[in-house]
């Protein structure tokens, strides 16, 4: 009901500004998209968030998954091209998976931007094509950074970690930034790491097990990627008693809003996910005949604690993050002084204003 | 030429094609109660076959069988039903679930139940304490472990047990002793005799031409799927019986 | 160099019966050392089990061997113990049943919807949903003669997306109050809370492997199993109904995941669409350290008990000592072969596939 409201304010705004084009808006695109299964909260956040983009812009999509498989996910993207879209969104499952998928672009002439992840560190050195146009990137770094600092902040000092396997490369990525600001910390030291397939059941698994190796005063906190394992950890703390241990943890949905707000959860992380919607604007601009003006931009995570937790469920947990207005108005199709890179790269520190 | 008494089975012109392979061409024989039939018949001449659609386990193409004068009718034709008109069958081969106790195998498909659900344990270690004792079997082995740790001649010897224990009416053996060493073939000939005594039919296969002689009372030779001579123990020779087998 | 000639000339005398002589053991081909080489492997799940305790309670002490962590260890056995019986059922006759992991998932998540829609008996719908995915496993298997891996493994994948598609990744939360925010699903059940937690959890595991051991020890059905997994075409022969028992062996395992499934909402308190990935692997590893030969025709709950139990405690133990994660799972992996390999008795198997 409320995608339908917005849908119905977003024609009604149309109006005003249709004079303003710079040039003719096509309606007839086609954009594929691949990335993984549903089985993660951010990828449907994803998926929700490019289908406020595709309606605003008037993009049809078709979705595909890779089941987290390397093989599948060329396979996948060769099935997509075979459907001769106009464009293609990717999050590439490794960096040689994407390498694939951005030959395949390449020799079938199909603009794509990747979302999420990436196929090579630094696009404008290291890549040569031209169709795959540019990296919608999140800034891994400064995501398992925040997560650190949030905890630092909140005076802990031992640590102790939930994570991916170190097969899994991107979170390798994030965890080198969470480990360079408590490396900054003298008095800071991560006393235990977990790393394991991540699902509520293995968060559990891990927090039990440090609780039962370390007594209260040996351990302050314990940093989980992803809120399924998280909550999982949270969930298995408070039922053994131990309130002295504090999980930081990243994505939000619901029930990590609803934690952060009874106190039971501190801080996380979120809005990673957005890049599938910016990717696609920034194909589309790209379809109109707009050169790409950053090739790599990072987004910025939306840190979430008790004080702005209230305002990120209602802007980005419900509907669209953006109105289709507000979503034109970073299109330089819809508006010629448009800026998306600079809406990027400043969102995180704008969106609450 | 046959025996004077109703016959309690009739094989009537039966056929069997495994895709293009005729195993059986008008396989057609009568057995009497207390009789002894041999099936006689080279590899693969279709002996087993012909005892399977006896037995239930293949319904034929073509003809049909009638036990205790009853013509089976197609849709009764069916192991259960067959079994329950108290037709016992061992198979080459296929007699017995080697990692099952002993009372089990002689029980196999009638385990005895306690309240529905549970094996009555109890009653079935006392039957077949009784089958072996009747068989003149003896055994050193634990009831409770599995067959397999079993001889091979006492392993048949609870096969034919079971026959001869719900096969009130036919007991069909397929070549019972041809795994078997001198001693453990004495003892399951020893068996076969025992039937006898309580006049139930049996059906013998056996590639064994002197253990032919010495227990059936009649043979059947089977030639290229064709039931195709006839004989009575004491009117044939073994050169005469060899020469059917090999050329029909 | 001569003392090293002598050596040589003195290493055929020492032969294997005068080492075992003189640790005061009969020699193993002798007819004694037979039967204790026999009951030797046929107490290898007990042996293993005892040393994996004493060995982490050496390393660990009292972090291991405390209230604390055999709480942990008896809330984190159960889920995996359930499936692994559902798995032995399956293995004793000689099949094998890879959906399980789905399977739970799928289930868990159907008896969640089914207390939001009935209220709090509406759990039963997790059973029904559960036991209809083993009817289909059996009906595939045994009706079009497809083998038992295969159908199971596209059931692994057919689940799994349906729970996807049912769930659209949102997960549902099981809570001991009324939920303030209308935007999370979730149900209130402090009953299913309580159930998931020690003592509660370990009883109702406990009276579910009672009334299992009486069903596969003491009834035709059980006897069946095993009789199936001994030799299928003497059963065919006497006129069982073999389709028809294979279709109630995989509901039987059904059943068995069915309450895996409910206690796994029990103890993380969530029914989420990555609930059990991966656990068949660990039910399948549970059964062979009981001792069980996956070729069917023994087994025995008593042991898969122990298996189940001594893979949690390995995985606690390891975590608890501070073993890094990947040679934590090296650790895991030669356990399995060595037990095995032990209680094997290669001279009962000709082939191995
Ligand atoms: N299930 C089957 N599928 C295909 N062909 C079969 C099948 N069963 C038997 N046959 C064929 O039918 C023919 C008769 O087989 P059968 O087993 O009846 O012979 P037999 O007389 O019992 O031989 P043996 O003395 O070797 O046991 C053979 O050519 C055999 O290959
Ligand atoms: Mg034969």
């Amino acid at each position: 009901m409320k995608r339908f409201f917005h849908g119905v304010l977003g024609i009604m705004m149309l109006a005003p500004i249709s004079f303003a084009e710079a040039v003719t808006p096509r309606k007839d695109l086609v954009f594929a998209d691949l990335g993984q299964p549903q089985t993660n909260p951010w990828v449907i956040n994803r998926h929700r968030f490019q289908e406020c983009v595709a309606r605003a812009l008037n993009i049809e999509q078709i979705l595909a998954d890779d089941e987290n498989s390397e093989s599948k996910h060329v396979s996948q993207a060769e099935s997509l091209v075979a459907r001769q879209p106009d464009a293609m969104v990717f999050n590439p499952l490794t960096s040689p998976a994407g390498a694939q998928v951005a030959r395949l672009l390449e020799r079938n002439r199909i603009p794509g931007m990747t979302a999420g992840r990436v196929v090579v560190a630094d696009y404008d050195k290291e890549y040569n094509g031209q169709f795959l146009i540019g990296q919608m990137g999140t800034n891994l770094d400064a995501w398992g950074a925040a997560m650190a600092q949030a905890a630092i902040d909140d005076g802990h000092r031992k640590i102790a970690m939930i994570w991916n396997p170190k097969d899994v490369i991107t979170t390798q990525y994030i965890w080198a930034g969470a480990q360079r600001v408590i490396d900054k910390y003298p008095d800071a030291e991560v006393i235990m790491e977990g790393r394991d397939r991540l699902s509520r059941e293995t968060g559990i698994k891990y927090a039990e097990q440090y609780v039962a190796r370390f007594g209260e005063g040996e351990i302050d906190a314990i940093i989980v990627l992803g809120a399924t394992a998280g909550l999982g950890a949270q969930f298995a703390l408070e039922q053994a008693g131990r309130t002295d241990i504090d999980v930081i943890t990243c994505d939000i949905d619901e029930q990590v809003a609803q934690n952060i707000r009874d106190g039971k959860l501190s801080f996380s992380i979120g809005g990673h996910w957005m890049g599938g919607g910016f990717a696609m604007i920034h194909l589309y601009d790209y379809l109109h005949g707009f050169p790409i003006e950053d090739t790599q931009p990072d987004f910025s995570l939306i840190p979430v604690n008790a004080s702005n937790v209230d305002a990120y469920e209602r802007q980005f947990l419900n509907g669209c993050v953006l109105t289709p207005n507000e979503i034109r108005n970073i299109s330089r199709v819809y508006n010629p002084d448009a800026d998306l890179a600079g809406f990027i790269e400043n969102f995180s520190n704008t969106w609450n204003d | 030429m046959n025996s004077p008494a109703k016959p309690i089975l009739e094989v009537n012109s039966v056929s069997k094609a495994f895709g293009g392979v005729e195993a059986l061409r008008d396989g057609s024989l009568k057995l009497s109660p207390g009789e002894v039939l041999a099936i006689v018949g080279a590899n693969g001449a279709g002996k087993s076959t012909l005892i399977k659609i006896i037995a239930g386990v293949l319904t034929p193409d073509r003809g049909d069988i009638s036990i205790k004068g009853k013509s089976i009718a197609r849709q009764d034709h069916t192991v259960g039903f067959i079994r329950q008109m108290g037709v016992e069958v061992v198979y080459q081969d296929l007699a017995i679930v080697p990692n099952m106790t002993a009372p089990y195998n002689l029980f196999l498909g009638r385990v005895p139940r306690k309240f529905g659900i549970f094996v009555d344990e109890k009653k079935m270690q006392e039957k077949t304490r009784e089958v072996l004792a009747e068989l003149k079997v003896e055994t050193v082995q634990s009831l409770k472990r599995p067959i397999s740790e079993m001889s091979g001649g006492q392993q048949q010897s609870i096969a034919i047990g079971r026959a001869i224990a719900w096969g009130k009416e036919i007991v069909i053996l397929d070549e019972p002793t041809a795994a078997l060493g001198p001693n453990e073939t004495q003892q399951v000939e020893r068996v076969i005799n025992e039937i006898r005594k309580r006049n139930t039919a049996t059906i013998l296969i056996s590639h064994n031409l002197d253990q032919v002689f010495r227990l059936a009372d009649r043979l059947v030779v089977v030639h290229q799927g064709n039931t195709s001579k006839e004989f009575m123990r004491n009117e044939v020779t073994i050169d005469e019986l060899v020469k059917a087998i090999t050329t029909g | 160099m001569a003392s090293d000639v002598e050596k040589k000339t003195m290493l055929p005398n020492m032969e294997n019966r005068t080492l075992m002589a003189r640790l005061g053991l009969p020699n193993w081909d002798s007819p004694e050392g037979r039967v204790w080489v026999n009951r030797l492997r046929d107490n290898v799940p007990f042996i293993a089990i005892t040393l994996v305790i004493l060995l982490f309670w050496f390393i660990s002490g009292d972090r291991f061997m405390s209230v604390r962590n055999w709480t942990f260890i008896a809330q984190q056995t159960p889920v995996l113990l359930l499936l692994a019986f559902a798995q032995l059922l399956v293995v004793t006759t000689g099949s094998i049943d890879i959906s399980v992991g789905s399977n739970l998932g799928f289930s868990a998540y159907m008896a969640a919807l089914g207390m939001l829609w009935f209220g709090e008996l509406g759990f039963i719908v997790g059973i029904f949903a559960a036991m209809l995915i083993g009817v289909l496993n059996g009906a595939i298997f045994s009706l079009f003669k497809i083998s038992s891996f295969v159908t199971t493994l596209a059931m692994l994948i057919i689940v799994r997306a349906v729970l996807v598609i049912v769930s659209d990744g949102r997960s549902i939360y099981v809570s001991d109050q009324p939920m303030s925010n209308s935007n999370i699903t979730s149900i209130e059940a402090k009953w299913l809370l309580d159930l998931g937690q020690f003592p509660q959890i370990l009883y109702f595991t406990v009276l579910v492997a009672v009334l299992l051991w009486i069903v596969y020890e003491k009834t035709v059905f059980g006897q069946q199993l095993k009789a199936l997994g001994g030799n299928e075409k003497v059963l065919r022969l006497t006129g069982i109904s073999v389709n028809w028992f294979k279709i109630q062996v995989f509901a039987a395992a059904g059943f068995m995941v069915g309450l895996a499934s409910f206690i796994n909402l029990a103890r993380s308190g969530a029914a989420t669409v990555q609930a059990g990935e991966m656990l068949e692997l660990d039910a399948i590893a549970a059964v062979a350290l009981g001792g069980t030969v996956l070729t069917g025709g023994y087994g025995s709950v008593l042991k898969t008990v122990v298996g189940a139990l001594t893979l949690t405690i390995v995985a606690n133990g390891l975590t608890i000592a501070g073993v890094p994660p990947s040679w934590s799972r090296i650790a895991r992996g030669l356990l399995l072969i060595i037990a095995i390999a032990i209680s094997l008795n290669r001279k009962q198997i000709d082939v191995v596939k």
